[in-house]
């Protein structure tokens, strides 16, 4: 009998969150909760370092469900380059999360089972490979982030989760309708099914309009995950007003829930409508890149200008996926990894500054650097790091993006480039103004050092953003194949 | 041979940079020796390295080989069996490209980082020099880890980027001494100017750098599309004449402005016109990474890219006539702000600007004769040295005084004698008096701007500025040295006023021998290798000519001027104190406004935009958002008589409408598709 092992990565954490409301003290339940953490990031990074190029799924695991005449769903799970690194990154951020709230003291263990149970729904979404096993744990995502922000969130929680829970929903349900109508399109004689795998094979045989029109009902969903602009305005709120760990996971993996549905289901069904909306893509890939990093330079508050740092970020993902070529899709890749690693490192950073400063008011600070040198240590990498320097994985995604961007687009790249110097603005001009100069912070007499595990955590991040910076083939040698397939096969190159 | 182990040369320091960072705590000195000692060690390796290719390698100047004929190369994909970075048709790998150039380059920088990493042991102190802020209390932060880390990655990526094999892997090198400048410029952080500089270098040079990330990306592209290989942005490909011709046929806009995209991340990282702001700033820096960086090597990287290129260039002649003016201009204009200038670190920044203007000006001469390209690059290792020397001693001025304005100095000749005397040979030598090294390599300069006159008249006017940026070179240097060394000190605590430590000392000796010897070089190398018949120098014509006379004539002039205005008897007359400037010297001294243009641009543009845009998200994208809740909410009022008005209803709300939308649709698509629509 084969060992389940993708399953026992899902559900472990979902039993740790058991687990930890059952410890009864923070001290047990804390202890717990990052054993079943770290269980999934040992079976993902083992699937990394163990696969050489991972080239088709792995760990492929296939259960009818649900098997009637008219309806069919199948536990379907399985990895591959595509959910391979992002699988393993959720496990890695839920762990870091987990280590950073290591002192956590209100409602600890709710707060850490809820992390568990956030990361047993994502790592679902990453896996799952049935339309309706993904869409279950698409939604179950929402409930445990939306607790996080609502209980443990800063003075506006209600709202900004409220508003994170309506918005993202409503998004999903306009996905949901995508779903629906792939399988009510399925030609006559064709056994029904949400098996994603076996839908893909009849997807391209749909009409033109409505490839299109099932296109655009996926990408509303997923677009407002990313999200992108004009639809970003929760992600602002959520991420600001949510508590470390929640931002870590939301801008580490939640927004990469929506690049990844988008790279898997609608490309991945529907080449045809990409080919014709790649247009589209572009100029939201741009307008996104631009708009939200305009919208950075004019933030006070550290948080929410890491915030819309994201939402350009998550520009550069779309305008790499927009070019439909290798070079560019595999970028567009890159970028959910590296931003995944080095967004949170960012808003751990934030969240240290909370802590040891009292505020994260730009104007407010000053000094940190004299102050507590490792919190500004680590937030200058984690900033440079963001603005896509070399040595840090974001450049590796960037350039990748640029050189798609070019080769499908041509001069239109100005406007990315543009975009590097905007990034490299705020980010820079955010290191003179809080770390650098004198100690003009209010409460600059009180600031204090990170603690151990706050720079436990922040020093893995930082060491994973470096490597993949250093040595992309780790990752490359995964995404490769995956894009290659995908591209070959809906019949781009 | 040697050759083989050449990823050693940047591999060394950047060990040292991982060690120094993680445990340099814990280290002697901070990580100093161990940081030194990587760099020396490396520097023999890059000299080593240098000489026994230079013997090796063949070289022709546009010869039968294509431009540059032989090269040794090696990849990492060779040895491990991975390229660094794969994607699609593209294969980007790290390697080592060893010719004449990078020979040239490696031996001086080999040198020059060996040198000053000796004189930083026992330069940088804890609580030295800068060690307080404008108020003047002083900060106890003991920054020699910090110093150590970035000195020997800036070393590790100033040898990559000469020795690199591929574009991109020079961009990334590129990009790491940027960083490792913003950092040293920033050292003292608690400063608020120096954080300002710092902020400046990164985001002045960044503007550069796009462009050369623009071309990067444009190169990439289209030759790959005319080679068709799996190779992208080898340098062996990028400097094939066969294929370049290939490429020009195919996509010459393209390529034209590909290459402009490397010449103006050129000029950010070499402070030409218009993105030379950064550098003056720069020098809030300690004083042996003015010497460093923004003196001797990562300033000269930008003319590296421009030289290790140039049969992209020579393709394209209206950018390499670009290149030319833009070079000359910058030249005259650095020297007319160096003239008035009183901080001894600000005038040698001006002047590292104006000479490399110089050095673009001779590339850019090269379009029309060959030897005006030679003598950039033979200028470029002249200057290395001298400008180090000058930023050392300067140092060493620093060090004993804690003071950079020259209107405190004078007659430091009797305290600081080394110093004295080492400086003197630096300041001839940039003055172009021989037999001192810039005498050889401004002359040629000079000689051949006229000559390619002849070709295209543009260059007589650029010759004509670089004549009298000659004259105000030499007025400068020798009004910074009257005034620093003879008459009376006009300072205080006279009784502190020595040399510097012995490691210092030894240095600038070393250093000051150096600017004696290579200019002579020029009658060994003109006649193999990189000079290749370009350069026909020899006594006898450099004794007979006319232009010869011409220039040690304006030099001369220079230093007259510099002595009757700041010689012992006059100096206390023309000493205008701090904020009195005005006129022409006050515009001068305010670098002609450029500076504070560009912050107000910035400010009224960029920050307009932002702030526009942020006020548009909030009040206009957002509201719309929200308005629309408020809509349903305000329909559940109206058409409910179970409203609660309470905040979660709206969810409740939408969520229902859109259920019954949902059911509605899966109807219509049901009902559409199954009719075959």
């Amino acid at each position: 009998m084969t060992v389940p092992w993708l399953s026992i990565a899902i559900f472990t954490p979902l039993v740790g969150a058991v687990l930890t409301m059952l410890a009864g003290r923070r001290q047990i339940g804390r202890v717990v909760s990052l054993i079943a953490s770290v269980v999934p990031l040992g079976i993902g990074a083992g699937v990394l370092a163990r696969t050489p190029g991972i080239d088709d799924f792995v760990l492929k695991e296939s259960i009818a469900w649900v098997s009637t005449d008219s309806l069919t769903i199948t536990y379907t799970m399985a990895l591959d380059g595509l959910s391979a690194p992002l699988f393993a990154l959720t496990a890695l951020l839920v762990a870091a999360a987990i280590l950073f709230s290591w002192e956590e003291t209100k409602r600890p263990l709710s707060f850490f089972a809820l992390l568990l149970v956030l990361e047993t729904s994502v790592l679902g979404v990453f896996a799952a490979l049935d339309l309706f096993v993904f869409y279950v744990f698409w939604e179950f995502v929402l409930i445990p982030m939306f607790f996080l922000i609502a209980i443990w969130g800063g003075a506006h929680r209600r709202y900004a989760a409220t508003k994170f829970f309506v918005y993202t929903f409503l998004a999903s349900l306009v996905m949901l309708l995508g779903f629906m109508g792939m399988y009510f399109g399925l030609p006559d004689g064709v056994p029904a099914t949400f098996n994603f795998l076996e839908l893909q094979q009849y997807t391209a045989g749909f009409s033109v309009e409505l490839q299109i029109l099932l296109f655009v009902a996926l990408l509303v969903g997923f677009a407002v995950k990313m999200p992108v602009v004009p639809v970003h305005t929760w992600l602002p709120w959520a991420h600001v007003e949510a508590p470390t760990a929640g931002s870590v996971l939301l801008a580490g993996v939640l927004l990469k829930m929506g690049a990844y549905g988008l790279i898997r289901f609608a490309i991945g069904a529907f080449p045809f409508a990409a080919v014709k909306l790649a247009p589209l893509l572009l100029v939201i890939g741009i307008v996104s890149i631009l708009y939200a990093a305009l919208v950075c330079l004019a933030q006070n508050d550290l948080k929410r200008m890491v915030a819309f740092s994201s939402i350009s970020h998550m520009g550069v993902a779309m305008l790499g996926i927009a070019t439909l070529n290798e070079i560019g899709f595999m970028g567009a890749i890159y970028m959910l990894i590296a931003h995944g690693l080095l967004s949170p490192l960012a808003f751990m950073m934030c969240g240290s500054i909370q802590h040891g400063w009292g505020t994260r008011e730009i104007d407010k600070l000053g000094g940190i650097m004299q102050k507590t040198p490792t919190m500004g240590t680590f937030t200058m990498a984690a900033f440079i790091g963001s603005l896509g320097f070399p040595g840090f994985a974001g450049f590796i995604a960037e350039i990748a993006v640029l050189v798609g961007t070019y080769q499908a687009f041509g001069w239109i790249v100005i406007f990315p480039l543009l975009g590097v110097v905007l990034t490299a603005g705020y980010y820079i001009w955010a290191i003179q103004r809080a770390l650098h100069g004198e100690l003009t912070a209010e409460h600059a007499d009180s600031a204090h050092e990170m603690p151990f595990y706050e720079t436990a955590a922040v020093g893995v991040l930082t060491f994973f953003a470096i490597v993949y910076g250093v040595w992309p083939a780790l990752l490359t040698e995964h995404i490769n194949p995956f894009v290659e397939g995908l591209l070959s096969t809906v019949g781009v190159i | 041979m040697v050759m083989e182990y050449a990823w050693l040369i940047p591999a060394l320091p950047l060990a040292a940079f991982v060690l120094v960072t993680l445990f340099g705590s814990r280290l002697p000195e901070r990580g100093g020796y161990i940081s030194a000692g990587a760099i020396v060690a490396s520097g023999a390796l890059a000299v080593y390295t240098a000489w026994e290719s230079w013997g090796r390698l063949t070289e022709s100047f546009r010869g039968e080989h294509g431009h540059w004929g032989e090269a040794f190369t090696w990849t990492f994909q060779d040895a491990l069996g991975t390229a660094w970075l794969e994607a699609g048709n593209f294969v980007f790998d790290l390697g080592v490209y060893l010719d004449s150039i990078t020979a040239w380059l490696l031996g001086a920088v080999g040198i020059l980082t060996a040198g000053i990493a000796l004189y930083s042991i026992g330069y940088i102190r804890p609580e030295k020099e800068g060690y307080h802020l404008d108020d003047g209390s002083p900060i106890h932060v003991d920054g020699r880890q910090r110093y150590y880390a970035a000195l020997a990655l800036f070393v590790g990526s100033m040898l990559g980027f000469v020795l690199g094999s591929n574009l991109l892997e020079m961009f990334v090198f590129w990009e790491l001494m940027g960083l490792c400048s913003y950092l040293l410029i920033g050292f003292w952080y608690a400063k608020p100017s120096a954080a300002a500089a710092a902020k400046k270098a990164f985001l002045v040079t960044r503007v550069g750098d796009v462009f050369f990330l623009g071309g990067l990306v444009t190169l990439a592209v289209i030759f790959g599309d005319a080679v068709g290989s799996a190779v992208a942005l080898d340098l062996s490909t990028l400097l094939d004449t066969a294929t370049i011709e290939a490429v020009a046929a195919a996509h010459p806009t393209a390529l034209g402005l590909s290459v402009l995209g490397l010449f103006l991340g050129a000029v950010g990282k070499s402070a030409q016109l218009p993105l030379h702001v950064w550098l003056p700033d720069a020098m809030e820096g300690p004083t042996t990474v003015s010497a460093l960086i923004h003196a001797a090597t990562m300033v000269k990287a930008g003319v590296f890219l421009v030289a290790r290129f140039f049969p992209l260039f020579d393709a394209v002649p209206w950018v390499l006539y670009t290149v030319a003016v833009v070079g000359a201009v910058t030249a005259f204009v650095a020297a007319t702000m160096a003239v008035v200038n009183y901080d001894i670190k600000r005038v040698l920044a001006f002047s590292t600007i104006s000479q490399l203007g110089y050095m673009f000006m001779g590339l850019g001469v090269g379009a029309a004769v060959a030897g005006g390209f030679a003598a950039g690059l033979f200028h470029l290792l002249n200057h290395a040295f001298f400008k180090a020397l000058l930023f050392l001693c300067a140092g060493a001025v620093g060090f004993a005084l804690h003071n950079y304005d020259m209107r405190d100095f004078g007659g430091l000749k009797e305290y600081m004698p080394i110093t004295a005397w080492t400086m003197l040979a630096a300041t001839l030598a940039i003055s172009g008096i021989p037999p001192f090294s810039g005498f050889f390599s401004k002359d040629e300069l000079l000689a051949e701007a006229f000559l390619a006159g002849k070709e295209h008249a543009l260059f007589y006017g650029v010759w004509a500025l670089a004549l009298v940026t000659a004259g105000l070179t030499a007025y400068y240097m020798f009004r910074l040295w009257f005034m620093t060394f003879l008459g009376d000190y006009r300072g205080d605590h006279e009784e502190e006023l020595a040399d510097g430590t012995w490691h210092m000392n030894l240095v600038l000796g070393v250093f000051a021998v150096f600017t004696l010897v290579t200019g002579f070089a020029v009658f060994f190398a003109s006649d193999n290798l990189l000079f290749h018949h370009a350069l026909e120098v020899t006594p006898a014509k450099l004794v007979t000519s006319w232009k010869t006379y011409l220039s040690l004539g304006v030099a001369g002039a220079g230093i007259a001027l510099a002595w009757t205005r700041y010689g012992p008897d006059n100096v206390e007359d023309h000493l205008t104190p701090v904020g009195e400037e005005t006129g022409a010297e006050g515009v001068m001294i305010d670098r002609y406004y450029v500076t504070e243009a560009y912050y107000k641009a910035t400010d009224a543009i960029v920050l307009g935009l932002a702030r526009l845009f942020d006020a548009f998200d909030t009040h206009v994208v957002d509201w719309s958002v929200d308005a629309i809740g408020r809509f349903n909410d305000w329909m559940g009022r109206v058409g409910s008589r179970w409203q609660t008005g309470r905040v979660s209803d709206y969810a409740t709300w939408i969520l229902s409408g859109l259920l019954a939308f949902v059911v509605i649709v899966v109807y219509i698509l049901r009902y559409t598709i199954g009719r075959g629509i």
